[in-house]
C-alpha cells in the first residue's frame, strides 16, 4: 500500500514522541539556568521559557500516563480506530445525536 | 499551517459518537498530528468525564478502556499537542458557547462541531490560505 505524505508525517511524529520521552528519561531536559552575570535578554528569557514549557509537557505527560496506567489504561489494551470505537458506543445503544459528554464537560466547569 | 486547538468539549467527541463527532473525526483524520493542540487541563477534563460516565455506569469498562487508550495514543503520547506558538494560525474547536464567543471577540477562527457542517469543514481543510469565515 502506498504511503501518503500524511502517513509519513505521522510516522515521523511517533518517532519524535518516543525520542522526547527517551530524552526526558535520560535527563536531557534539565532545568539549568543560563549562566550569565548580566540580565538575560528577552530572547534568552524566551528561550528559557520555551525549554521549561517543553520539559514540563514531557513531565506532565508522563504523570498522566502513570495515572492512566493506575486506572488500567495500558498499551496492552488493543488500539481501536475511531470508527471501531464509535461503533462500540453505538452497539451499546447510545444516541449518536446526544451530547452528554461535551455538555457534561461544560457543566463540570460550573461546579 | 493551520493549527486546531481542541477544547475538551470537542475533544471527547473524537472518541465517542455524539452530536458533532463526525466533524471532529473529519478534522482529526484529515490533518497531521502536528496540527493538533490541547491544554493539559483539557486532557484532565476529558479523562474526568470518562471516569464519571464509567462510575455512573453510563459506559462499560470496555468502552472506558478503549476510549482512553485511543485518547492516550492520540494526545497524551503526542508532546507536540501542548506547544502553541504565537505565529500559529489557530482555530478553536469547541462546543462551549462561552469559549466560542470569547474567541470570536479576539478574532480567532472557531468551529463548533455541534453546528458546523461537513461542507464547511471540507472547505476549511482544502483552503490553502487561512480561512476568513467561521464554520460556526
Amino acid at each position: 500500500m502506498e504511503a501518503t505524505l500524511l502517513d509519513l508525517s505521522r510516522r515521523v511524529e511517533k518517532l519524535e514522541r518516543k525520542f522526547d520521552i527517551l530524552q526526558f528519561d535520560r535527563g536531557t531536559f534539565r532545568d539549568v539556568p543560563l549562566e550569565s552575570e548580566r540580565p538575560l535578554t528577552l530572547a534568552e528569557q524566551g528561550r528559557q521559557m520555551m525549554e521549561r514549557a517543553r520539559r514540563n509537557a514531557v513531565r506532565d505527560s508522563l504523570h498522566f500516563r502513570q495515572v492512566l496506567e493506575e486506572m488500567g489504561i495500558t498499551d496492552d489494551i488493543p488500539l481501536l480506530s475511531r470508527k471501531e470505537l464509535q461503533q462500540l458506543y453505538l452497539d451499546a445503544g447510545f444516541d449518536p445525536e446526544a451530547n452528554d459528554f461535551a455538555q457534561g464537560i461544560i457543566a463540570m466547569r460550573e461546579e | 499551517m493551520r493549527i486546531f486547538y481542541f477544547d475538551s468539549s470537542a475533544l471527547a467527541k473524537g472518541d465517542i459518537k455524539e452530536k458533532g463527532s463526525v466533524i471532529v473525526e473529519r478534522i482529526l483524520e484529515n490533518t497531521a498530528e502536528q496540527q493538533w493542540r490541547v491544554l493539559m487541563i483539557g486532557l484532565l477534563e476529558t479523562i474526568s468525564i470518562f471516569v464519571r460516565k464509567k462510575n455512573n455506569k453510563v459506559i462499560s469498562q470496555t468502552i472506558f478502556q478503549s476510549a482512553l487508550r485511543t485518547f492516550k495514543n492520540d494526545f497524551l503520547d503526542n508532546l507536540k499537542v501542548f506547544k502553541v506558538e504565537a505565529t500559529n494560525d489557530l482555530i478553536l474547536v469547541s462546543a462551549d458557547q462561552r469559549l466560542l464567543t470569547a474567541a470570536k471577540a479576539e478574532r480567532l477562527q472557531v468551529i463548533n462541531p455541534e453546528t458546523a457542517t461537513l461542507a464547511e469543514i471540507e472547505q476549511l481543510l482544502q483552503a490553502d490560505s487561512p480561512a476568513q469565515s467561521h464554520a460556526e
